[in-house]
């Protein structure tokens, strides 16, 4: 009895010291792991903004101003389409502070539904009436102009035409070789899709032609130019700066105004109603018109044009000296139009076989 | 303190808290979202007309029905020739053919483009685009032969090879021998597999939107217009008849197996000693079955090939991000899929004649991701009625969540699956064991779960690693294409045409998929050598 009892002790002391072991060493790991996954649910008070621009800007607005400001910023980026449905359908309690980037057209749509409070940055003055709303409600930051981007060595390849304008687009020669984004998800797809309904008289027509000639259509306004810089496609429909970012990459594009003209984007910010930092978001507005903020996407690499007249080579500037033809129209001609032909777009695009 | 008594006592205390978790969880993944939805299909306004909804399901069932039922096919027809070749030729095939499954479908499609469409590395230049119907059902099938081939190996691991020997030294015909032996088996398993490659082709938008889009899908309807267009009352209609059509399709397959047990064809162990015959086919030469297996081998592993070739090592500067989102999410997930996967087992143990908890995980695999990903969308998402009365930082948190519990609507019934397919259930047995060796009943709870804890854990964290490096939805309606976790990731990179490194950090983790794979066999065939031991 003894030495069972003994012998129990003997064997339960290291088995208790083990326990005891195996318990801190639990505790401990569930503490690493606790301090590792908190930080990554818990909230913060960080300014929080919505981008539709190229990510490469975002992300060089987002470290710069948090330089500027020491304010810490996050952000996500959304093609403009998504990013009007978004904050359309957060019921009054938006995600995020400020949405920068896209083009100005949904912007007049998110003011138009109450979704964008007024707010004057210093150097508002300095926009030119057509680049801004009225009511302050948003205003330009940025400017590209629509443009054909072609890849002439896969043009030569394919015995492919050089597009020089819309109608060029057409021709069945080009089925498949042309890349678009969509314009459900894509800002830029519906400003070019717009400026062409501008064009034509016979839109539907025309669009349904150049439709049938695009082999993919990207999710973002930004991807045409790559896809045809990898030879995938010949010919994209996007916005100049996007097609001269890849010149950094020694690829060989052709940038072609539409000889039947074009349209531009004036790239929009404005500060979210009800936003949860909209002090810190205030600050980014300030900071995006100013002269550091306008030198953002030139950073980036990607050359768009900043919007404040006081800037060289401002957007302004290039529309008054430029010889390519560009459409007098306003954003609220395209926000105007936008129900109908996403309706279209809709139906062509999602429905049809 | 006797034996019975103590597990009198705790039996039924974990019944009440599985059954918790059970009820917890069928109340967050199915009925609160899809109570959601369906108020949300009433909504009056919507983009898609009634015409245009039928045609999207219409045109996205027959697509995935052909997916299924030719993938299927050839899947048996190569399940049934690498079954009867010796056993290392076979383990060299089902390694090979199982490597498109640790990569995503549309990560597939956009190395078949990039390889052999136009411009491609291997195509000359009068290469047509990869694009169109064709290229669907290509990209599909490719992607998808893994899950058919696997499912029907494991249906053929129970074949009585004592009779298929006892078949050959009677003198009996190969043909006869298989009509008899395999077949009967494969054949079960055949339907299974055709309904698993048919879930996941349905539910997939990616493929659709990479190589024939303009063309109806539901799926991609789906999640257009949800994410893009914000009409969540069509989306709900689409959803709704999409699971309709799904589930009359698994009803179909379900009275094609003709068993009450939804998973005939994932039952027992395989016996790593026993999986090919001991005596040679007779009149059957080696080199026509070696042939055969390995052009469809190569062919299948072509788009791993080419994004090998393609690979570039320059990653992003998003790439660690993406590397720390996956895996903080990854943790939750694992701990909510042995939490949810072993409440099921635990149920299935006490009661293993009763099939409610199988069809419950049964139905969880079979509802389209599309729909689940709308529903959980509309429930817990950004613009949702919950999250609109939350304040910010709990909306921070739920916007977290609501990745979890998009991996967890897979990782788990996956998890449970799994689980059942290697007759691993609840360690009773070792509970009973240290109880009768003296042990208290805590330590023999603390032994036994551990126990079952080591392996759950390993083929948990594959499991989930695999879903969220594989699979498209739901997590495509809950996140954006900038979003830093795996899958969204990749998809902006091919959408960028940046396929060289979309390539690198595919074959990582596949790579990591791989070795866990490894692992989880491993210690799988440690505790199956065991069972059998004690056995």
């Amino acid at each position: 009895m003894n030495g069972n009892k003994s012998g129990a002790r003997y064997h339960r002391a290291p088995l208790d010291y083990t326990c005891t072991m195996r318990t801190r060493a639990t505790f401990l790991v569930a503490a690493i792991l606790m301090t590792w996954l908190l930080p990554a649910c818990a909230p913060t008070n960080s300014l929080l903004f919505l981008c539709s621009n190229e990510e490469s800007v975002c992300e060089q607005w987002r470290a710069d101003f948090e330089h500027d400001s020491g304010i810490t910023t996050r952000f996500l980026r959304l093609p403009t389409s998504e990013a009007l449905a978004r904050i359309t359908s957060a019921q009054g309690k938006p995600e995020f502070d400020v949405w920068v980037g896209g083009p100005s057209d949904s912007y007049v749509l998110a003011s138009e539904r109450g979704l964008l409070e007024p707010y004057r940055p210093v150097h508002f003055e300095d926009i030119p009436e057509a680049f801004k709303d009225e009511n302050a409600a948003w205003f330009g930051v940025y400017g590209s102009v629509l443009a054909l981007c072609s890849n002439p060595e896969v043009l030569t390849e394919n015995n492919l035409p050089h597009p020089t304008g819309w109608r060029d687009l057409e021709d069945p020669r080009f089925e498949t070789w042309i890349s678009a984004p969509s314009p459900l998800t894509s800002g830029t797809a519906f400003t070019a899709l717009w400026t062409q309904t501008q064009i034509f008289d016979e839109a539907e027509d025309h669009l349904e032609k150049v439709f049938s000639n695009v082999g993919r259509f990207t999710h973002s306004g930004t991807a045409p130019a790559s896809v045809v810089a990898s030879g995938e496609a010949a010919v994209a429909i996007t916005f100049a700066p996007y097609c001269k970012q890849q010149f950094a990459s020694n690829v060989n594009l052709d940038v072609v105004y539409p000889k039947e003209g074009t349209f531009y984007e004036v790239g929009a910010a404005g500060l979210l109603t009800g936003a949860d930092s909209s002090s810190e978001g205030k600050k980014l507005l300030e900071w995006l018109s100013s002269t550091s903020g306008q030198g953002a996407m030139e950073r980036a690499g990607i050359p768009q044009s900043p919007i404040n007249a006081n800037l060289p080579n401002n957007l302004e500037d290039f529309l008054s000296t430029t010889n390519v033809l560009v459409l007098d129209a306003t954003p609220a001609d395209l926000a105007h139009d936008r129900d109908e032909w996403l309706r279209w777009a809709t139906d062509y695009v999602e429905f049809s076989k | 303190m006797s034996l019975d008594s103590n597990q009198d006592r705790l039996s039924p205390l974990l019944d009440v808290v599985a059954r918790t978790i059970i009820f917890i969880t069928v109340l967050i993944g199915i009925v609160y979202p899809w109570g959601v939805l369906v108020l949300s299909a009433l909504a009056p306004a919507t983009l898609a007309s009634g015409a245009q909804v039928l045609e999207a399901v219409a045109w996205s069932t027959l697509d995935s029905a052909l997916v299924a039922f030719v993938t299927s096919t050839v899947a048996a027809f190569v399940v049934a020739i690498v079954r009867s070749l010796p056993r290392r030729m076979s383990m060299v095939f089902d390694g090979a053919f199982l490597l498109p499954a640790t990569v995503s479908p549309f990560v597939i499609s956009g190395a078949l483009g990039r390889g052999f469409g136009r411009g491609g590395i291997f195509a000359p230049s009068a290469m047509p685009p990869f694009l169109g119907h064709f290229a669907l059902l290509i990209s599909f099938g490719l992607a998808l032969f893994p899950y058919a081939y696997a499912l029907l190996r494991i249906s053929v691991w129970n074949v009585p090879l004592a009779l298929i020997d006892i078949g050959r030294v009677n003198g009996a015909s190969e043909w006869a021998i298989f009509r008899n032996t395999v077949w009967p088996s494969l054949r079960r398993g055949i339907p299974f597999a055709w309904m698993v490659v048919f879930v996941l082709a349905i539910s997939d938008p990616l493929v659709p939107m990479m190589v024939s889009y303009p063309h109806p899908n539901a799926s991609h309807s789906v999640w257009i217009l949800t994410t893009a267009i914000g009409d969540t009352s069509g989306a709900a209609r689409i959803s709704i008849a999409l699971l309709i059509a799904t589930l009359s399709v698994g009803l179909l397959t379900y009275r094609t197996v003709n068993s009450r047990d939804l998973f005939p064809t994932l039952q027992g162990v395989s016996n790593a000693s026993s999986r090919v015959s001991f005596s040679q086919p007779v009149a059957l030469a080696l080199w026509p079955r070696m042939l055969i297996s390995t052009l469809v081998c190569v062919i299948v592993i072509l788009p791993i090939v080419v994004m090998f070739v393609t690979s570039r090592a320059d990653l992003t500067a998003t790439f660690p991000r993406v590397i720390s989102t996956a895996v903080n999410i990854s943790i939750l997930t694992v701990i909510g899929s042995i939490i949810i996967a072993g409440s099921g087992l635990w149920l299935k143990a006490r009661r293993p004649h009763s099939h409610l908890i199988d069809i419950l995980f049964g139905l969880a695999l079979l509802i389209p991701g599309a729909a689940t990903g709308t529903a959980l969308g509309l429930a817990y998402g950004p613009a949702s009625t919950l999250a609109a009365s939350l304040t910010p930082g709990a909306r921070s948190m739920l916007s977290s969540l609501l990745m979890v519990i998009a991996y967890l609507t897979l990782s788990a019934p996956l998890t449970y699956v799994s689980v059942r397919a290697y007759g691993i259930v609840l360690p009773k047995q070792d509970f009973e064991t240290a109880l009768m060796l003296g042990a208290s009943v805590a330590r023999a709870t603390r032994v036994a779960t551990l126990t079952w804890l080591r392996q759950s854990v390993v083929m948990s964290v594959t499991i989930v690693l695999a879903v969220s490096a594989v699979s498209v939805a739901p997590i495509m309606w809950v996140t954006s294409p900038s979003t830093p976790l795996l899958v969204p990731y990749l998809y902006r990179l091919v959408d960028h045409a940046d396929f060289g490194t979309a390539s690198t950090l595919a074959l990582l983790v596949s790579g990591a998929i791989l070795l866990l794979l490894l692992l989880t066999s491993l210690l799988l065939s440690v505790r199956t050598f065991r069972k059998s031991a004690r056995l």
